[in-house]
């Protein structure tokens, strides 16, 4: 999947407390930095995740975001700035993401996923982390993660509640699986704190190293929910539907 | 026979409560549980729980301790399920 690349002196120094972890090592930081990640939106959950990844050391950044900074995004978006308010949030992004790890190479769009452009973005990454609100996009980037054998990892919050999966095509319940149909009662508006959406992110950006690297168990076929209002952990175990209109047979 | 309920995400906001108990006849599958948390709660909670087929939603996440069922799955006294409507990100 990830072609390993070797490390520089810098980024030798820069990984070194991470290089420790058994596992991991110098082979695990390579691969990571051979990799691409897609992380579509880079709001409250994605762009946690984007930091993320960009401070361990991924090689390059696939970000789908359309619009700009609007103030009601300050709360949880914290690649975003109030300075911004108005301009472009994915360049807000790859600015942030820039200052911290300037190594790091990105490609901005400017552009929420859709059936029309979900075939090249998910074609250009190792991995894809779906980070977004509206149903469509996640089910047309679980449909071309599951067709290009990409592993795809799946988070979502709501109120002090999240949830996280990791999807193998072939291997365990797609999103399809999961919601096999658009919710017809949900509502785009919903309530959520910015340290949930982060916490959800940062284990997004973590199932995604793991999947890079080869480090440890992601979250294959179980379903981690949350619940930081009693502070809650569980983990499920999700079914594949046999009848699964985009993964089955 | 007695079922403890956990109700997350929007569900939870609309009933109001994070859990219940149901106190179901033998043999009561969970579709029959989703008919009688409707019948509590009324309109908008059986909106999120049935497709307007009657049926229950194939969006509702249905778990019997920590194990995925569907809505023909029957239900033993004690059991504790736990439902979850469709969250996402943002």
């Amino acid at each position: 999947m990830t072609e390993p690349t070797a490390l520089t002196p810098e980024e030798q120094a820069a990984y070194e407390w991470q290089l420790d972890v058994p596992g991991f090592a110098e082979a695990g930081q390579e691969r990571l930095k051979g990799a691409t990640a897609l992380v579509s939106r880079v709001g409250g959950l994605g762009g946690v995740v984007a930091y993320e990844l960009a401070a361990a050391g991924i090689g390059r950044l696939v970000l789908a975001h359309a619009g700009d900074i609007e103030p009601s995004d300050l709360n949880r978006q914290l690649l975003m700035t109030h300075d911004a308010v108005g301009t472009s949030r994915v360049r807000s992004a790859e600015r942030r993401l820039k200052e911290l790890n300037p190594r790091l190479v990105i490609e901005a769009v400017p552009e929420n996923i859709d059936a029309t452009n979900a075939a090249r973005l998910v074609g250009e990454a190792d991995v894809v982390i779906d980070c977004s609100p509206l149903f469509e996009e996640r089910f047309a980037m679980n449909s071309e993660a599951v067709r290009q054998h990409k592993p795809l990892v799946e988070c979502a919050m709501y109120e002090l509640q999240a949830q996280i999966t990791t999807v193998l095509p072939g291997a365990t319940p797609c999103l399809a699986c999961i919601y096999p149909e658009p919710p017809p009662a949900w509502k785009r508006r919903f309530p959520v704190f910015g340290a949930v959406s982060g916490t959800v992110g940062c284990l997004g950006a973590m199932e995604a190293i793991k999947v890079l690297s080869g480090l440890g168990e992601p979250l294959a076929g179980r379903l981690l929910i949350m619940d930081l209002r009693d502070m809650q952990f569980r983990m499920m175990t999700i079914e594949q539907r046999p009848d699964c209109p985009v993964c089955a047979g | 026979m007695n079922i403890h309920v956990e109700y997350m995400s929007q569900l939870r906001s609309s009933i109001g409560a994070s859990e219940e108990r149901f106190a179901l006849d033998a043999g009561a599958d969970v579709a029959g549980l989703l008919r009688a948390i409707a019948e509590r709660h009324g309109a908008a909670v059986a909106a999120l729980l049935f497709s307007d087929g009657g049926l229950p939603s194939a969006t509702l996440l249905c778990f019997v301790a920590s194990q995925q069922v569907n809505g023909n799955s029957t239900l033993a006294d004690g059991d504790v399920v736990t439902l979850i409507t469709p969250i996402s990100g943002g």
